[in-house]
Order: C-alpha cells, then structure tokens, then sequence
C-alpha cells in the first residue's frame, strides 16, 4: 500500500522543496485570510506519492459554495492519488478518460455517506443550521486537477475538472502551449453527482520537452505568471501579498521539476524516535540540518503521513482511530536529500473509554428577534429609532440549579430523619 | 467594468432593507398573509446569504444589513447595520403589520444611512436597496429621494434600488413561470400609474447580478429593471434571491 503525503488543511505550508528520485517537488498551501484569522480548515487540497520511478499528485480546490468544500477535496485528492499511483500507464487519452471517468462515478456513493454522516451541531444558530442542511442536501464538491508522472514510460498523464491550472515550461524556462486544455470553473466532482458539467478533461504527453510541470489553485488569479520562474523566498512573498488582497482565496501550488538534484547531496541524518509513555506519541533528537519532519504510519487499513515542524525537542502525538500504527520518522530539508525512514516504532491508540456521566446538551435558539408593537416615534420622516418594545426571544428554559439554601434545608432535614430514626431504633429494638 | 466588485470580509457590500408593514400587509396572498410571506422569503435570502458566506462553519461578513420597516413612521429593525455574521446569531425578525405607507419616510431615512456609509465603502461593491411594498405611498412622493440615492455609489457603479411589489395589479400579464420571466420589458407591460412610478425609481439589473440570477436557474434579459412583481411566493421569493445576489469571492 503506498503511503500518500497529504498537507494539512488545518495549517499553512510555506513554500518547500522535496527530493523524490530525481524529482524537486515544491509546494505551498496557505488558507485564504479569512480562513486563518477564525482558525478554520482550506477548501484545498495537496497529495501526492512517489518513488524512483513514478510520482502521483493531485492538487484538489474545494468549492466554498458547496458543503465543506475541504471535506470533497481531501475525499478526492486522497482517492485520485492512490488510483494514479497504481495505475498501469495509460495507452491513449480516451482510455485514460474513460478509466478515470469509472472511478469519479465508482467514488460517489461512499463520498454521499460521509457527507450524510457529517455532522451539524445542534447548537448552531438556526439560520446557520439551516444554511449547512441546505448545501448539505447539494452535496459537496471540489474541482481537481492530477497527474502520473511515469519516468519509464517517459511521458505523464493529468486530468483535471475546473479551474485550477496546469502549466508546462521546458528547459529553458518558456511555457509550452497547450491549445486543447480548457478550464471550466463550472465542471467539479460532486459526492451527489460524481463528475458535474461535463467528462473531466485529460492529457496525455511525452516528457521529452518538458522540463517542469506546475498545478495550482486560481487563488493565484492574475499574478499566475509569476510562477514561471520562482525561488521559495518568491513564492512565500507572493502568497503574502495574495493573502493581502480582499478577495484573498486559499493558495496552493505544486510544482514538479524533473531531473533535479539537491544542492547538498548527502542525506540528513535518519531521526531515532522514541516512544512517550502515558500516551500515543513520539519524541527524538532534533537531525542537524532538518527543516521539518515527516512520520509515516500505517496502521487500521492506511498507510498516511504527517508533517512535523521542526523545534528543540520534536515530538509526535498521534491521533487517529482505534488501533495499532508502525511509526517511522524522516527527517527533511529544502536544500538536502531527505534521510532515510527511521525503524518503525508502534503506537496503539486504545478504544475510547464509555463516558461515566451523560451531559445535558446546550439549550439552543429557538425563536427569532420579533418585532411587534413597534411603539412609534416623532413623525418626522428623519426620526428614525429603534423599536421601543421589541419582545424577547422565546427560548426553552434550561433546567434551573437548585439554590444553596435550599440544598442546606434538605440536608438538615435528611439529618434529622436520621437522627429519630437512631431515636426510635434504641427506643423501640432494646 | 460596473458591479464587478465581489463581496468579500473585507468589501462586504451593503444591502437596505425597506419594508413596508403598513395594515394593508396583514392582506392575505394566497393562504398566508402578506408579511408573513416577506418574513418567510427574508428568511429565505438570509439563508441563502449565509450559505453564500460560509466555508464549513466559518460565516465570512460579506454582507451588510439593515432592516427599516415601515408604515406612518420608520423604525430601525436592527439597530443600525449588522453583518451577516451578527445576523445569523439573531435571526430573522418578524413584523406587525399597522399604520400608513410612509415611503418618503423610509428611502430618506436610507439616504442619510448611505450618506454616512459611503465614503467609508468606496471600494466596496455597489450598495443596494430592496424596498417592498403593496400599495401606493401616503403623503410626499419618494421619487426625488429615489433619484438622488441612484446617484450615490462606490467606485464599483451607483447605488442599486430593486423594488417587489405585492400586487395581481402591477402586470397586464400575470406571470406564469418565475423562472422562465424575462423581467419587465416596457412600460406598456404596467398595469397602473404606481408601477410606472416603481418603474422608474428601479436600477436596469447589472450584468453581473443576471449572471448570479442565472445560476438559481432565473432568466431575466439583459438589462431588465429591477421591479419585480410579486403576485406569487414564486416571485417573492425570486425578488428578494436578486437583493442577495452580489457576486461573492
């Protein structure tokens, strides 16, 4: 089972560079400015999984519009990279589409069941319940864009519904056309529809004149043409200058140089991880050199991996269903080839103990603000004022706290009940 | 290019609400009465502008209300502006219909909000203004203020003013199909001198918000005003879908 990287969704990236074979991949996800400030999710989404030989991606923008978008783009970008990654080279384009077009309709079902099973807190104010149960009944929807890169077959392979873009550059750095490619912002996948709007669009080429290949979302709308030639430092400020405008959206990126080298071509050192005891985490001495960590688990019937950031004293802390994972850690560095995998420690995540008590659940609005009896003010068109009576909101009363006083009561008299009870006991037994 | 601007947290637009609750709206439509209908489709775009603003349960602020109801006199339903996030925690409010149709009142008292807030929202999109109402207006004529309002705005084009009239009297022909209504072509297609008068204190619906309309599956033409007849909850529904229907990020 091939372990697919996945970047979180519930942080930023900065931009980083990756070694795999003779691949640079770099990458940057950074949440729209909104999303950062209330500490929500990204609607993006960035996979991807590779060895010597082959390297699967995707690079999935979740529609905002739709119900958790975020949830259809890691659904999707999750599944295409382990379709692609295991996927014989496709002989011809229409085989590729047809195959791919199977598989966007076979997903559908089980991304339905998640979206049902998504939960709506009850304590959310009505009207923003009622907004998440109607996107809910929409389903949830991303557009994506992903490819197979396939060093032997010398060629790759990218499909993709929406607007994200792909671009080719050769070796000197000018981009290649490609007059077939249309990005249609209204075609996405849908957990209620599977592929929307029409067949998703594919491509497939030789390498040959094809020195990198970038994906990104259209969060990067006009400035796109700044990505034909980037550093990280470039890349970093350009986000922060996107991040800056009102219409900022969620930025993600990934580009694929092929036949690159480290700077520094000797690995870090591999990281020795230990286990923490009284819980399901890892802890190890910080690899000279190291820019962040990776640990790779597999465990519970997935094989997944989770960025660390690196610090003084890097730890892990694992949390995922139920079961048993072999843990390895790898350190990583933008300049150097990454070390090897650790030895694989275990981590056990146990079941979930049965709660001793049960909490009432929060009383929730019920009724909105009424504006009845409005009482009037002068009759002068300019007066204008607040409602003098508005009535209140009827909510359900919760339970009311019994007072002190009346808790001391019924003790002094449980007290006094035992006490002629005693009384009686020495009276009437003797 | 006009009406491009998108609302954003940061250039959220600003939509007035002027709704009359003159007696004459405790009239029935149908088997509701009339301000029952307005709170229910109120409900409606709240809904929808909510959904519009939300990613997973993150409500962005990319809209501006604020609520004047009213009949002899205005009265402020909210308190002044709340965004849509503030909105959302206090839901909808319900009228009482009484009084007269004092609409001069209301569109002034929109004027002098407007007066405050434009020059802090010059790069926001263009404001709107839905006015609803069922019956011709008591004591001064609301146009001049109208036409005044129509030359306020922000570097993204004049101020909007959408205008649903509850009546099976403003069209000579009733309108079968909301979503297949074109709009109101011309003149001649008025019934009464009080829809003329709308008519002209109505905006040509903006390319871009058409576009919106197209999307909730409405074909309005190009251009078309934004009058809106509304002889059904159909067509309520529709008019108070268009006060929400700035483009979003």
């Amino acid at each position: 089972m091939p372990h697919i990287v996945t970047l979180n969704q519930e942080t930023d990236t900065p931009a980083r560079r990756e070694y795999i074979g003779s691949v640079a991949l770099t990458y940057l996800y950074d949440r729209s400015r909104d999303s950062q400030q209330a500490g929500g999710r990204g609607q993006d989404f960035i996979a991807f999984c590779g060895d010597d030989e082959r390297l699967a991606f995707a690079v999935c923008d979740g529609v905002s519009q739709s119900f958790y978008g975020d949830l259809a783009a890691r659904f999707l970008g999750e599944k295409l990279v382990r379709w692609l990654a295991e996927l014989p080279f496709p002989d011809d384009a229409e085989t590729f589409r047809a195959a791919l077009s199977a598989q966007l309709a076979a997903w559908q079902p089980e991304a339905e069941a998640l979206v049902a099973a998504q939960p709506i807190r009850p304590d959310l104010p009505p009207l923003l319940r009622d907004a998440l149960m109607r996107k809910r009944e929409n389903g949830s929807e991303s557009m994506f864009l992903a490819a197979l890169i396939d060093h032997r077959a010398g060629a790759f392979a990218a499909c993709w519904m929406g607007d994200l873009r792909l671009r080719l550059f050769n070796a000197k750095g000018e981009e290649l056309p490609l007059p077939e490619a249309h990005w249609e912002t209204r075609q996405r996948w849908s957990s209620r529809f599977g592929a929307k709007n029409g067949a998703p669009q594919v491509l497939l080429m030789s390498l040959h004149s094809v020195a990198r290949l970038t994906a990104h979302s259209d969060g990067f709308g006009s400035r796109s043409d700044m990505l034909k030639r980037f550093t990280l430092e470039s890349l970093n400020a350009l986000a922060d200058e996107l991040l800056s405008l009102p219409a900022s959206d969620d930025l993600s990126l990934l580009d694929v140089a092929l036949n690159s080298a480290p700077e520094q071509r000797a690995s870090l050192e591999t990281p020795v991880p230990q286990r923490m005891q009284g819980e399901p985490a890892l802890c190890w001495q910080p690899v000279a050199g190291a820019e962040w960590y990776r640990v790779w688990l597999e465990g519970a019937g997935r094989a997944f991996t989770v960025d660390v950031e690196t610090s003084e004293s890097p730890t892990f802390l694992l949390k995922a269903p139920e079961g048993v994972y072999a843990c390895r850690v790898q350190a990583l560095s933008n300049h150097r080839a990454p070390s090897a995998l650790s030895a694989a420690v275990h981590l056990e995540i146990a079941p979930a103990p049965e709660p001793d008590i049960t909490r009432q659940a929060e009383p929730t609005r019920t009724k909105p603000v009424a504006v009845e009896k409005l009482v009037t003010a002068q009759a002068s068109a300019s007066a204008i004022g607040q409602p003098q009576a508005i009535s209140q909101p009827k909510q359900d009363a919760p339970a009311v706290a019994e007072p002190f006083a009346w808790r001391l009561v019924t003790a002094i008299a449980a007290a006094i009940s035992a006490g002629l009870a005693t009384v009686w006991y020495f009276v009437h037994m003797r | 290019m006009p009406y491009t601007a998108v609302a954003t947290s940061t250039t959220p637009v600003l939509i007035i609400y002027l709704l009359d609750i003159s007696g004459s709206m405790s009239q029935m439509l149908g088997d509701k009465r009339r301000v029952e209908i307005v709170s229910d489709a109120l409900q409606e775009i709240a809904t929808e502008m909510v959904a519009r603003s939300t990613k997973g349960e993150l409500v962005a602020p990319r809209y501006r209300l604020a609520i004047y109801a009213y009949e002899s006199q205005v009265h402020d339903v909210l308190g002044g502006i709340r965004t849509i996030d503030q909105f959302v925690r206090d839901g909808v409010p319900e009228f009482s219909p009484r009084g007269g149709t004092n609409t001069a009142a209301a569109f002034l008292a929109a004027e002098n909000l407007l007066a405050q807030e434009l020059p802090y929202i010059q790069t926001h999109p263009a404001p709107l203004i839905c006015h609803m109402t069922d019956g011709e207006y008591q004591g001064d004529d609301p146009t001049p203020i109208v036409q005044r309002i129509m030359q306020m705005g922000t570097q993204d084009g004049n101020v909007l003013v959408e205008n649903i009239f509850i009546s099976d009297k403003i069209l000579k022909q009733p309108v079968e199909d909301a979503f297949a209504w074109q709009g109101v072509l011309s003149e001649a297609d008025l019934a009464n001198d009080y829809a003329r008068t709308l008519l002209r204190m109505s905006s040509p619906i903006p390319e871009s918000y058409r576009l919106e309309m197209q999307e909730f599956g409405y074909n309005l033409q190009v251009g078309a005003p934004m009058l809106f007849p509304a002889q059904t909850r159909e067509l309520i529904r529709m008019a108070f879908t268009m006060s929400g229907a700035t483009p979003v990020a």
